[in-house]
């Protein structure tokens, strides 16, 4: 394998489990399957822009890990697993992520494809948990008014069990749950002690599936074309494995976080019974079809896509 | 050879007085097509100017901007220096301690060094004039006053810094209040010092009835709510800096139009300034991230910080050359520019060395304000001299105790990183 | 041709001022909102980031270059007779507007995307894209405009009125 430098695009901190666990895990993977003959050069933070899904189909690096709920305006489909409703854990959520987004699958071909991009490993995270700082919730009523934080698609999900949802940057979610700008906000517990919010955040609704993010790790495809096909494979091998691994340390962190978090007295976690869980989900279930609505008036394949991710869904089951 | 040659674009169009926008987009442009031809030049172009704008953190430019200039139409500015005068007049070196004090006053409304200085020559100086004070020590204090608004939230300095260096803008602003305080206590100590030791530098003025000086602070009252609760809203939890930013144009607009009637040129003004002045910051800020992402990409800056760690100095060494250079840098440079052509390579370094970047932002903002008043290039007594007919030297003259005060009080911030960061961290 | 362009800068100032003051009336009304009455807008984010600023940035670009407002280094450039100094202007002011005009025809060609792709912003309202791209491109072309024209009225006359000398940094 001829030796080469990959340009990496990232747009987290280089301290962060994305580029710790994830892309370092991806790139130890790879150099040791080429003898060190790979290498890596990363920019964090954004350096190379905020927008990876444009650096990477510029040219400006050769991969890049994409966070859709950053870049909605040209990852719209991706959002389909931010849909509530349809997976438990993040390796289900993963599963069936990549069933549609690896190539030939639907959110494949309908969007990767046309931008150029060819996902090499996908992690879809646990699903968020409404946590709030003071107010608990401990039925569907007690949702109402409650300002959330929720970004993007995310909004929907709030809004249809009440809520208000109420945009918050990351850097600004400490000072709005502090002041209360916000009651809370969609959240999972693996990340709180990650950012500090571990006295802002005190209860958690656990039992419902209001759906979470994706993020893939992506090489431009017509740099993937070039390359020698053993090279090509070993990619794709070292891929399949993160994707696995990644979605299994997720949940783990994020058991592992919530139960610290419990033990230390920081967080107190409300169950739902099986009949109140049943009655949000009845609620949240508008929530894909408005969303395929949407994306078909748009003139995208919403409603297909939605139905390979509700099949794939039913298959993991 | 590639970011040599970049350099040397850049310095080539910041020498013949290009825009420095403008010189940091073509040097930026130019070394992205040498590194990797014309994709990753485009792919920058166009993507950095709607990432710039989209920025959340960004809107407090404007409205801060736009605050600063309806405060300072409104005439309600002129107003501090005569209350502040009123009230320490009686004092020795009574009438410039109320400059420092009317200069921490404007700093808590307006995030122009220059504006405020201005401002303050067309008060403070003629006040001072009256009584007798010696010129340069009047000049001095007014010159070395306007810097105090660089520092006093709201700070575009702050805000261009915060955006640069990646940290909170909200953080960013608190930790200028502590050190804010400092330095105007600084700047009275040294007027009070020189005062003390040979009195007829600052005759005392007369005394002023205690009726009329709280007429005085009446007056004032409605700027001094809107700049606390501006600065008091970022720290105490009501709003974001966004919010904060916006909430406080508002206010200064409805002081603006109740005060008098005004004339639409003189609204146009006011407005346009505001657009303009955020215009070029904004494009300052895009070129800045297009010239430092060239400079990531020969990978120059990660070199950089690699050197500087692994040199022979302790950390704290390597601190007091940074300080040093800016404040040579200070002497010759806008701080404008210093800010946008250091910050993307020297934060890394900073933080690398294991220090908060946000208390380095005060320590940068704090020595590029030195520059301000030192000569050749010292903005402020450029200002202070054409207002007052006051010649340059004289100012520079007046000014120099100020900047042995200014190095010591810099000194105190370098050794007690708290007192930047104690606020900020309440926030927490 | 001059004064077409003079009115053309002022209008787009104009339409960035009124952005500007729309940014200010529209976050303040919304912070309100929520604190009494517990009822944000839930259209201003996207309106005020994504469209309202881009506005009033790119809108005030040429305006700015013209008033003299984009700030610079002026202690070599006080020494040099006024001569030289048109004919280095007419220098970086070609060079200058090339790279504008690229960045223009980068960020048109954002806008065409966006369009032909329908791509649409996140968020309670979905919002169209291109709408928001579309305010650079134009404002970058009016300021390559004027460049041009600056450099053909200082190659022509040795100076233009026009414009007014970047000396006076201000902040
Ligand atoms: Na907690
Ligand atoms: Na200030």
């Amino acid at each position: 394998i001829d030796p080469r430098t990959f340009r990496v695009t990232q747009v987290f901190p280089s301290t962060h489990w994305h580029m710790t666990e994830g892309i370092q895990g991806f790139a130890d993977k790879v150099k040791e399957a080429t003898d060190g003959a790979i290498d890596f050069e990363i920019y964090h933070a954004g350096q190379l822009g905020k927008e990876s899904t444009t650096v990477v189909t510029s040219g400006l690096a050769d991969m890049g890990l994409l966070v859709p709920g950053y870049e909605v305006e040209k990852l719209p489909l991706t959002s389909v697993a931010e849909l509530p409703g349809y997976y438990d854990t993040a390796c289900e959520g993963t599963r069936q992520f990549w069933e549609l987004a690896q190539p030939g699958g639907a959110i494949y071909e309908a969007e990767y494809k046309p931008l150029g991009i060819r996902p090499l490993y996908v992690m879809t995270l646990r699903p968020y948990e409404v946590q709030t700082n003071e107010e608990i919730v401990e039925s569907v009523e007690d949702m109402k008014g409650l300002k959330l934080r929720a970004n993007g698609a995310m909004a929907k999900t709030v809004a249809a069990v009440g809520g208000t949802p109420v945009q918050v940057t990351s850097n600004e979610f400490y000072d709005a749950l502090a002041r209360g700008t916000v009651d809370g906000g969609m959240w999972i517990s693996g990340s709180t002690k990650l950012v500090g919010l571990e006295n802002v955040l005190n209860h958690t609704v656990t039992g419902t599936r209001m759906g979470a993010g994706s993020t893939f790790f992506a090489i431009s495809e017509r740099v993937y074309q070039s390359l020698d096909p053993e090279l090509q494979e070993i990619l794709t091998k070292a891929g399949e494995e993160m994707t696995m691994h990644m979605c299994e340390y997720l949940q783990n962190a994020d058991e592992t976080g919530e139960a610290e978090l419990v033990e230390e007295g920081k967080l107190t976690v409300h169950p739902l019974s099986d009949e109140e869980a049943a009655r949000w989900n009845e609620m949240l279930l508008p929530v894909a079809q408005q969303w395929a609505d949407e994306m078909d008036r748009s003139g995208r394949p919403g409603t297909e896509i939605l139905n390979a991710y509700k099949e794939a869904a039913d298959a993991i089951e | 050879m590639i970011p040599l040659t970049g350099i040397l674009i850049l310095f080539a169009m910041l020498l013949v007085g290009a825009p420095i926008s403008f010189a940091m987009i073509v040097a930026g442009a130019a070394g992205l097509y040498m590194i990797g031809g014309e994709m990753p030049m485009m792919a920058i172009l166009s993507s950095f100017p709607r990432e710039t704008a989209i920025t959340r953190e960004f809107i407090t430019v404007p409205m801060f901007l736009l605050m600063a200039e309806l405060v300072l139409k409104s005439g309600i500015a002129d107003d501090l220096f005569r209350t502040a005068a009123a009230w320490f007049g009686r004092v020795r070196g009574g009438l410039g301690i109320a400059t420092a004090l009317a200069g921490a006053g404007f700093g808590a409304i307006c995030g122009s060094s220059t504006a405020a200085a201005a401002t303050l020559s067309s008060t403070s100086l003629p006040a001072m004039t009256k009584y007798n004070y010696e010129r340069p020590m009047a000049a001095g204090v007014v010159a070395i006053s306007g810097t105090l608004s660089m520092l006093i939230p709201p700070s575009v300095a702050m805000i261009v810094y915060g955006l640069l260096a990646d940290v909170s803008i909200a953080q960013m602003l608190v930790a200028g209040v502590v050190p804010g305080m400092l330095v105007t206590f600084t700047i009275g100590f040294t007027v009070w010092f020189l005062a003390w030791q040979k009195p007829e530098r600052a005759p005392i003025s007369e005394k002023v009835p205690l009726r009329e000086k709280i007429y005085l602070l009446r007056l004032i009252g409605p700027m001094l709510l809107l700049m606390l609760a501006v600065t008091g809203a970022i720290y105490g939890g009501v709003a974001t800096p966004s919010e904060a930013s916006a909430l406080g144009a508002f206010g200064a607009a409805i002081l603006y139009f109740a005060r008098a009637r005004r004339s639409w040129p003189e609204i146009y003004e006011v407005f346009s300034k505001a657009a303009r002045t955020s215009c070029m910051i904004a494009l300052i800020v895009m070129s800045a991230h297009v010239f430092s992402t060239f400079f990531a990409m020969t990978q120059t800056t990660q070199g950089l910080v690699r050197w500087v760690g692994d040199l022979p100095l302790p950390s704290w060494g390597v601190i007091i050359v940074l300080v040093l250079i800016y404040i040579l840098l200070g002497t010759f440079l806008d701080q404008m520019a210093i800010l946008v052509l250091t910050v993307p390579i020297v934060v890394p370094m900073v933080i690398n060395l294991g220090y908060d970047p946000i208390w380095w932002g005060v320590i940068v903002i704090v020595t590029a304000e030195l520059g301000m008043v030192t000569p050749p290039l010292g903005l402020n007594a450029f200002v202070v001299s054409r207002y007052s007919g006051t010649p340059v030297g004289e100012v520079f003259r007046g000014i120099w105790p100020h900047f042995i005060a200014h190095i010591i009080a810099i000194g105190i911030l370098l050794l007690f990183p708290a007192l930047s960061l104690w606020l900020p961290h309440q926030m927490n | 041709m001059g004064l077409v362009l003079k009115r053309l800068e002022q209008a787009a100032m104009l339409i960035a001022m009124v952005s500007i003051t729309l940014i200010m009336l529209i976050v303040s009304f919304d912070a309100i909102l929520r604190y009494v009455f517990n009822a944000p807008l839930q259209w201003s984010y996207e309106l005020v980031g994504y469209y309202l600023m881009v506005v009033g940035i790119y809108f005030a670009l040429s305006g700015t270059f013209t008033s003299g407002d984009h700030v610079n280094i002026t202690l070599v450039r006080d020494m040099l007779p006024k001569r030289f100094l048109a004919w280095i202007d007419v220098v970086w002011c070609l060079v200058s507007a090339g790279i504008f005009a690229l960045l223009t025809l980068g960020t048109w060609r954002n806008v065409a995307d966006a369009w032909t792709h329908n791509e649409f912003i996140p968020g309670y309202i979905s919002w169209p894209s291109w709408l928001s791209h579309l305010w650079i491109p134009l404002g970058a072309a009016l300021l390559v405009v004027r460049l041009l024209y600056h450099v053909v009225i200082l190659a022509t006359r040795g100076h233009d009125d026009d414009v007014e000398d970047h000396g006076e940094p201000m902040e």
